[in-house]
């Protein structure tokens, strides 16, 4: 009788130890596990890849003009919103909220835009195929800078700094007394009913202009790259010693957090490679937004990629049809129902809240979801649950701490330009 | 003693001298036979290898080799028969995924042309996770099917 005091007690004991206690580390690596740690390091990291639809992508020149615009809140129809208001430098080019905020509230999640010119989709449904393409998106979204191209264009040749600096890449702009004061095809009635009137070679010209802006825009932003962090110096560090598991750097909760993103977790599935993102499409059960339908994802997106008239087979892009092979060779299967992009891990820990529709406020929440793996609200979720203990929660996102660290851009790139 | 160190440095000389005369003829003879030598041995390794289990065979050149994740590139097929014949005009799918995760190829990969008798070019490929990968290569040749399955990790 007097005994259960005691056992209640052990069992308490027992199941708090169960949850709270972090298992001994091995004393050393896999082969299989070391060779996955240096996949991720920044060490690992190829060369930036070409952008063949953009001749001028790595053009100092055209990141300068892209640089200034993208700064710019002349672009905006109410001269208030530019690029740097949801893509925020001290953000990681996030924003901090939630939904964007452009003109007006937007339907989805800012995505950092660090290290993105590696990926070859842009939105969350990867409805664009080049980050030049996407450029332009905003800059014609009612909820965004609600501007439209004419209007832009009207911009850049009043502004004679603008004027110049486009025509020494570009060529000559349209000449402004062919263009009405704002049209496009993807405006609201008014610009709509304009640009319908509008001849086929003045609209022509206009969205070839149009895009040449974007390709400036993309050429700046194709600059923005992760620096190493505490994890590339851990990479580092064991490299020369393959095997060990404390090499300094990383202390041993944040050791044990890797060794759950490569096994347990299964975090490396999708945030693999340098930039822990395979920049593909998946389903993981994230509930929709509130106020909306669950969306359908890169389903739609593709067929959104192939339709629009900026993509990499398109009169606007300089690539050959050859340089196209992510479009031309894109799946559009029904599992993409309700699959999003997965995102970089680098400098998470400065680009709260999580998922499409910002619906994680913290890392721990979103470690619970994928502990869940909650049954999806469209199709199915790819993800199982993982059966982590609190302490191995915890330490999972410790070790996404040791992934933040300053950008290797060059300074001047990360503020308005004033140069 | 001034003569026998002569007489070393001679010896020393003619030693180094030959040792060039040779180490430059090696290289001559890479240069010359080497290049195409081992080109051509490069060009029979294949980074992968099926059967389809009724006599054919399946080479996959990868033109990423040695093959790594998130990267699009194209492969080079080879299909031989039974007597190590190309194979020409087959009507080929390629499929997988990874058994292991229940997916398929992040990308839709497909035969774009025929680059010589029984070698044929497939386009798109691409591996977005570490882990065991599965290929099924099919072909049609006539009325028959055929189909090689290879599994690989990466």
């Amino acid at each position: 009788m007097n005994k259960l005091p005691g056992i209640l007690a052990l069992l308490l004991v027992a199941v708090l130890a169960w949850r709270y206690v972090a298992l001994p580390l091995p004393p050393r690596w896999s082969e299989q596990e070391v060779r996955l740690i240096q996949s991720l390091a920044l060490a690992s990291l190829p060369d930036l890849p070409p952008d063949p639809g953009n001749h001028l992508a790595d053009d100092p020149a055209a990141a300068e003009l892209g640089h200034r615009l993208y700064f710019d809140t002349r672009l905006s129809s109410n001269g208030k919103v530019a690029c740097t208001s949801c893509h925020q430098p001290e953000l990681m080019f996030t924003d901090g909220l939630a939904l964007a905020m452009g003109k007006s509230i937007g339907p989805r999640h800012t995505p950092s835009l660090v290290g993105i010119a590696y990926s070859p989709w842009f939105y969350w449904d990867g409805r664009k195929d080049s980050q030049w393409s996407q450029a332009l998106a905003p800059l014609e979204a009612a909820v965004e800078h609600d501007s439209d191209r004419v209007a832009i264009l009207r911009l850049i040749l009043a502004d004679q700094r603008y004027r110049e600096m486009y025509e020494n890449l570009f060529g000559p702009l349209p000449a402004p007394d062919q263009l009405p004061d704002a049209a496009s095809p993807l405006g609201n009635a008014e610009r709509l009913a304009t640009w319908n009137s509008m001849e086929t070679a003045t609209q022509t010209a206009v969205s070839t202009a149009f895009s040449n802006l974007g390709k400036a825009l993309a050429a700046y932003q194709r600059r923005l790259l992760p620096g190493p962090a505490k994890f590339d110096d851990y990479a580092t560090a064991i490299a020369t010693d393959p095997g060990t598991m404390q090499a300094g750097s990383l202390s041993r909760t944040e050791v044990g957090g890797l060794q759950l993103f490569l096994g347990k977790a299964q975090c490396i599935s999708c945030h693999n490679g340098p930039l822990f993102t395979n920049h593909e499409f998946h389903n993981t059960g994230v509930f929709a937004i509130v106020g909306q339908l669950p969306p359908m994802g890169r389903y739609d997106g593709i067929r959104t990629a192939r339709e629009d008239p900026f993509n990499c087979l398109g009169e606007f892009s300089d690539a050959s049809t050859s340089e196209c092979i992510e479009l031309r060779f894109a799946r559009d299967e029904n599992d993409l129902v309700g699959a999003q992009k997965t995102p970089t891990l680098r400098n998470v820990t400065l680009t709260a809240p999580y998922m499409h529709g910002g619906q994680f406020k913290t890392l721990a929440e979103v470690i619970q979801h994928y502990n869940d793996a909650p049954t999806s609200m469209l199709n199915h979720n790819e993800a199982k649950p993982l059966g982590l203990r609190a302490i191995e929660a915890s330490q999972l996102e410790a070790f996404l701490h040791t992934l933040t660290a300053p950008l290797t851009t060059e300074k001047k790139w990360l503020a308005a330009p004033n140069y | 003693m001034r003569y026998r160190d002569q007489e070393f440095n001679l010896r020393q000389i003619i030693s180094i001298g030959i040792d060039m005369l040779a180490k430059a003829l090696w290289f001559a003879l890479v240069l010359v036979t080497g290049s195409s030598l081992f080109g051509a041995v490069d060009s029979t390794m294949p980074d992968l290898v099926g059967n389809s289990g009724d006599g054919y065979s399946v080479k996959i050149f990868s033109q990423l080799s040695p093959l790594e994740i998130n990267r699009i590139h194209s492969w080079h097929i080879e299909i031989t028969d039974v007597g190590g014949r190309p194979v020409s005009n087959a009507q080929i799918t390629v499929s997988g995924g990874m058994p292991d995760h229940d997916h398929g190829l992040p990308t839709q990969p497909q035969i774009t042309e025929e680059i010589r008798a029984g070698t044929y070019l497939l386009e798109g490929m691409r591996f977005h996770m570490p882990g065991k990968w599965q290929i099924v290569i099919g072909f049609r040749l006539g009325n028959q099917l055929h189909s090689a399955s290879i599994e690989f990790q990466l």
